[in-house]
């Protein structure tokens, strides 16, 4: 067929010219191309091209009106001696610690727990995913007044912390509420992976008199380690493009302790204006990303049980 | 068609389909650039809720006179609204006249956004003439690089605001015991601040914090009170650890630390502005003539049993009270119908009557200050001693980035509890490469002899 369109159209350089001279490998693979084009192109749009643009504009002094101004790495070298974003890293990193490791251990506990199938269990679930669901504005203004000087927390335990107004005790308190958002969400995944171990296991593990402790961490730990992984790898997300919470809760303070990178990469570029700096920041924030997410892929990774 | 081919079939089919789109797209062009005699304004502003109301009036109103003129009003929310705008002008849109803080004009100037006023919409000939309908403070607050921008629209200052009834529980008479100065604040504090097992049930005192405008307005109020300033008068030089600014700051910590009349634990984040309000706090240094209406409206407890006074001031130190502020109409560089966005200005500030009357807004006018819609108003004359003696914060270009500065070292202090020379030291450090970046030239270039001539 394709040598009669050949001969039906002898013009040089015709687009059926084209396609006569193409392999059928490479004629099915722009046929793919043009199929999954729909899905490809606002990839490109709005992914590719504005990571592009802002690595562009990390090497330019701009702010937001006017023409950027190429200034080599100097926003890098600028960030080098910046006392702003090196708290804001460490508290980034802190929150990342803070909340990552805690929040899937957490859910891995919780997860047994409701695995095993104690009464009630059909209310304790829902009851822990709840915190999940509410809107991050109603969450943080209740644990803002929780937190309050004689707020229910300092009522109920006769003390008189200033929680959120206090640099040693901010942090830990916001990265407590960050735990308690995520672990219905988290306990979730947790109890799919839990669940999905056959219980044959079990049954020869219990043959052989090994205790319930032994089994978790023998046979059930080994075998959610995917699932682990995942989770670690969500709450780490979620802890280094952290905003909302602290931005809700504290405002970043006392005096920055709990304004993470975000927060500034936001006031950087839209209250300083200064977009150059912003997204240089992004960049540093995205490849610590990457290195978080590697180590804990290879701390992770699947292992012979 | 049936003996069309396929191929056929879809070329026609792309044929008609792109004579749609065309016929479309003239359609559209045709309607867009069809002549009109209206002239549509956008007009941003912030969102509150009694002057927005009285603005719809307004506006209303103009149209009325106007038929040719349409305004599009959008209240936009205060902690948004420079983010927005700032945006909308990079997108080369943004509104023709919008009402802004008076600090934050600067970096739009600098930027080239906003257009100097216009005199001959407001029948003037000069910035004098202009001037004359204000008092005399009023319009350095909206110059520039020796060009008025702005036309005042809100002018404010705070004053001293106590509760009589906690007063009187306490034992103490409110007109005898006013506190006139910043220690008697602490004395008198001290014996209005009720603790139970170390929680405090009643504060003596409480200011401000977390809001980076209001607290960057004490400390330089303070300051000047205590012999020194933040800035030069130019905006182009910081002084914000001279001994003055620490003298300042060390109190406003000390009522935390040492006098424990104010405890910051209590309103995290939303900074203590409710607290005066719903009766936990005694005393505040907080609120402007819009505070009346607050109190009344959401707190008509405390409303019935509140008085006021002048900010207290530091013992033997300059008599001067809270810093003034406000907001302005600016007018955008880019809008095509700078003229009439104006005379539309001129409109709403000759309407200076009604925003006080139905909003408690000040548009900074002699002819309100001195008329009859203020005659009426609780303790005016306290609120105008105020606005007599107050001055501005200088034009400062990073304006966003020094009050976070200054912010954070107000929380060092006052949360944190760090001595506040050291604080406003590690300040002064963030804050001047903004001042030399502002002039143009890296800190390094400027000979000692350069910068004592902008000092």
């Amino acid at each position: 067929m394709y040598e009669q369109l050949g001969k039906v159209d002898s013009r040089p350089y015709s687009k059926r010219r084209v396609l006569a001279h193409m392999t059928l490998a490479q004629r099915r693979a722009i046929i793919g191309l043009l199929f999954v084009l729909p899905g490809i192109l606002p990839l490109f749009i709005f992914v590719v091209y504005p990571m592009v643009s802002a690595l562009y504009l990390s090497f330019t002094n701009w702010q937001l009106v006017g023409t950027p101004v190429l200034q080599g790495f100097g926003n890098y070298t600028d960030l080098l001696g910046d006392t702003q974003f090196h708290q804001s890293l460490i508290v980034t990193l802190e929150v990342a610690v803070g909340t990552a490791l805690p929040s899937a251990l957490l859910a891995f506990v919780v997860a047994l727990l409701l695995d095993a199938r104690v009464r009630f269990t059909g209310w304790y679930q829902p009851l822990f995913f709840l915190p999940t669901i509410l809107p991050t504005v109603v969450t943080a203004i209740v644990w803002s007044m929780f937190y309050q000087g004689n707020g229910i927390i300092n009522a109920g335990l006769g003390l008189a912390i200033p929680w959120l107004t206090d640099a040693r005790w901010a942090l830990p308190a916001l990265i407590f509420m960050l735990i308690w958002t995520n672990l219905g969400y988290f306990t979730v995944i947790m109890l799919a992976g839990v669940r999905n171990i056959p219980h044959d296991y079990y049954e020869a593990a219990r043959i052989d008199g090994a205790g319930a402790f032994r089994m978790a961490w023998h046979i059930t730990l080994p075998l959610v380690r995917p699932v682990l992984l995942f989770v670690v790898v969500i709450a780490t997300s979620n802890a280094l493009t952290l905003f909302a919470q602290p931005y809700l809760l504290t405002q970043g303070g006392p005096a920055g302790a709990t304004r993470p990178l975000a927060e500034l990469i936001y006031d950087t570029a839209f209250s300083y204006l200064n977009i150059g700096k912003a997204t240089a920041m992004s960049f540093i924030l995205l490849l610590l990303s990457l290195l978080v997410v590697y180590v804990q892929f290879y701390v992770l990774r699947p292992k012979d049980i | 068609m049936k003996n069309m081919t396929l191929c056929t079939r879809l070329n026609a089919s792309i044929y008609i389909l792109i004579a749609l789109l065309l016929s479309l797209i003239v359609t559209a062009c045709t309607t867009t650039t069809a002549p009109s005699n209206t002239v549509t304004i956008t007009y941003w502003t912030h969102v509150n809720p009694p002057v927005n109301k009285v603005e719809q009036q307004l506006i209303a109103r103009y149209e009325a006179l106007h038929p040719n003129v349409k305004i599009t009003y959008l209240p936009v929310d205060i902690n948004s609204l420079s983010t927005k705008l700032t945006t909308a002008f990079a997108g080369g849109s943004g509104p023709d006249i919008f009402n802004y803080f008076q600090s934050y004009a600067p970096a739009l100037e600098q930027r080239g956004l906003i257009a100097p006023i216009d005199y001959t919409s407001f029948g003037v000939k000069d910035e004098n003439a202009f001037a004359a309908r204000y008092l005399p403070s009023i319009v350095n607050g909206f110059s520039y690089k020796g060009a008025v921008y702005g036309v005042p629209h809100e002018i404010s200052s705070y004053i001293f605001w106590i509760n009589t009834a906690r007063f009187q529980a306490a034992g103490l008479d409110p007109a005898k015991d006013f506190p006139k100065t910043w220690q008697d604040v602490a004395t008198i504090g001290a014996k209005l601040t009720i603790r139970d097992n170390g929680r405090t049930k009643q504060e003596g005192f409480t200011p401000t914090l977390y809001n980076s405008l209001t607290d960057i307005l004490n400390l330089d109020a303070m300051t000047h009170q205590a012999g020194g300033s933040l800035f030069s008068n130019d905006g182009k030089v910081a002084t914000v650890n001279s001994p003055a600014a620490a003298t300042a700051l060390q109190t406003w910590a000390d009522f935390a630390h040492v006098w424990k009349i104010y405890d910051p634990s209590l309103s995290p984040a939303s900074g203590g502005v409710d607290l005066f309000g719903n009766g936990t706090a005694a005393m505040t240094s907080y609120g402007g003539t819009f505070e009346v209406s607050v109190l009344q409206q959401d707190f008509p407890q405390t409303y019935k049993h509140y008085t006021v006074g002048p900010w207290p001031r530091f013992a033997n130190g300059p008599d001067s009270g809270a810093d003034l502020y406000g907001f302005g109409l600016y007018v955008s560089k880019t809008s095509q119908y700078q003229a009439e966005a104006w005379k539309f200005a001129r409109y709403l500030a000759d309407n200076g009557d009604t925003y006080f009357r139905d909003a408690g807004l000040w548009l900074g006018d002699n002819a309100t200050l001195n008329g009859s819609a203020t005659r009426d108003f609780p303790h005016w004359e306290v609120f105008k001693a105020a606005f007599s003696s107050g001055v501005f914060l200088p034009p400062l270009t990073h304006f966003t980035q020094i009050t976070d500065i200054i912010e954070r070292a107000i929380q060092r202090s006052v949360l944190n509890g760090q001595s506040a020379q050291a604080s406003l030291d590690q300040a002064q450090g963030e804050i001047q490469p903004l001042m030399y970046a502002w002039r143009g030239r890296q800190a390094a270039s400027y000979s000692s002899e350069e910068e004592a001539a902008f000092r």
